[in-house]
């Protein structure tokens, strides 16, 4: 028998054992689900793995409500967005934001960019910086390899919000990265 | 041809999400401008390298000992049995399916006093008919909880459904008539589910088992003759 559906009371009843089972499926891939949602809000591994684990016990808690595979994905992609709002909040850290400060001087060829560390570290700036919406559409597309209907899913809202809240997020982020590409011209 | 007019329009064609028009005008216009051609072709890939380092910055997966730390937690959970009492009250099926569960614990801890062969009630209530139907389903030598057997839980969860109630019960031998009674009177409104609900609340709690004050009979007032008819009427009775 599997280890959950033993640890529960009363494994002498269906009920509990078929929900148990249902829960350990789930554990397949909502943890990574939850790890990253709140690694994309944390940018901390060990911050969003302890977030990932309260998201990942609320659910137990509420999985007799929350059966339905689409809507418990989305539950739990939800949750633990909230929970790491709430710790990076209690924890005070909303940092300085470094972009402002730091003048922007055009470094390398868009080609080369991605892989510099300057870039990361003022993408990263620019997404602290979008509205909480367009932060949460495109933190979720990453994760779904930017399909719009699995974003759509998870936040149970229509599929057009999200292409909307993506290219305003898009747009925005590559205005504020703009100033890192040196002006090459196509040869 | 202006370029002034269509660098507003560069970064919406570089994210897909200029019309068909526009773009074809666009592209007219870029294959005789190498500046708007330039500048499309740079916030093209930087959007596709935003989208890239976004990806970066969500990668990865939680420790190999998430899995494990998240069930020594969940065995501290204390047992949900109650739990599904709250849910029912908010979906408006309190009495029925409140009622049920006070029948379950009721007989689930009478089995666990006596220690004796129980068998399983499967109690099922549904909101749309007010029915309920108890079937008796397999026996089991040894129950082995006390008042935790009873596992209840909605099986559709999904808002807008009809809301299910499957409760197996475990029901001492020889006890399932009176387990169908009381499920009976549930089911027909004779017993009051909300008062039972009510019970449930409290079933955590160690029950008050209180003796019965009984009075012992009055003495006879009329006479031996009343006395014998009496015991005649309570003979023919039985
Ligand atoms: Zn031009």
């Amino acid at each position: 028998m599997d280890a959950l559906a033993a640890s529960l009371p009363g494994t002498a009843v269906n009920q509990g054992a078929a929900l148990a089972r249902e829960f350990d499926a789930c554990l397949a891939d909502c943890p990574q689900l939850a790890y990253r949602v709140a690694l994309g809000v944390l940018r901390n591994g060990a911050d969003a793995e302890d977030v990932a684990q309260e998201a990942m016990l609320r659910a137990y808690r509420n999985f007799h409500r929350l059966r339905e595979r689409a809507h418990f994905r989305g539950w739990i992609a939800r949750t633990a967005w909230r929970l790491a709002l709430d710790r990076l909040r209690a924890a005070g850290r909303r940092e300085k934001r470094e972009s402002a400060a730091a003048e922007c001087v055009p470094e390398a060829r868009i080609e080369d960019l991605v892989e510099s560390h300057e870039f990361q570290r003022r993408l990263a700036g620019a997404m602290e910086a979008l509205p909480e919406k367009l932060r949460q559409v495109m933190v979720l597309a990453a994760i779904e390899g930017y399909n719009t209907r699995e974003v759509a899913t998870l936040l149970e809202i229509p599929e057009g919000t999200v292409r909307s809240r993506m290219f305003l997020a898009r747009k925005q982020l590559a205005e504020s990265l703009r100033c890192l590409v040196k002006n090459t011209p196509v040869g | 041809m202006s370029c002034e007019k269509y660098s507003g329009w560069l970064t919406g064609a570089a994210l897909g999400a200029l019309g068909d028009a526009e773009e074809a005008e666009l592209r007219a216009h870029a294959a005789g401008c190498s500046h708007c051609r330039s500048e499309w072709e740079m916030i093209r890939a930087l959007a596709a390298a935003v989208d890239r380092g976004v990806e970066a910055m969500v990668a990865g997966g939680p420790s190999p000992q998430f899995v494990a730390r998240l069930r020594a937690r969940i065995a501290e959970e204390p047992a949900r049995s109650a739990r599904p009492l709250v849910a029912f009250r908010r979906v408006g099926l309190a009495t029925l399916a409140a009622a049920a569960v006070v029948v379950a614990i009721l007989f689930v801890r009478t089995a666990g006093r006596e220690r004796g062969p129980a068998e399983v009630a499967v109690v099922t209530l549904t909101n749309t008919g007010q029915q309920s139907a108890v079937s008796r389903t397999s026996s089991l030598e040894h129950p082995s909880v006390d008042g935790t057997a009873l596992r209840g839980h909605r099986a559709a969860g999904a808002r807008g459904r009809p809301d299910f109630f499957p409760a197996e019960v475990l029901v001492p031998k020889g006890q399932m008539a009176a387990a169908l009674l009381l499920s009976e009177g549930v089911s027909t409104g004779r017993i009051d589910g909300g008062q039972l609900a009510r019970l449930a609340e409290r079933s955590a709690e160690p029950l008050d088992w209180r003796a019965l004050d009984i009075q012992p009979l009055a003495a006879p007032s009329a006479g031996e003759e009343a006395v014998k008819a009496a015991n005649a009427d309570e003979g023919d009775r039985n």
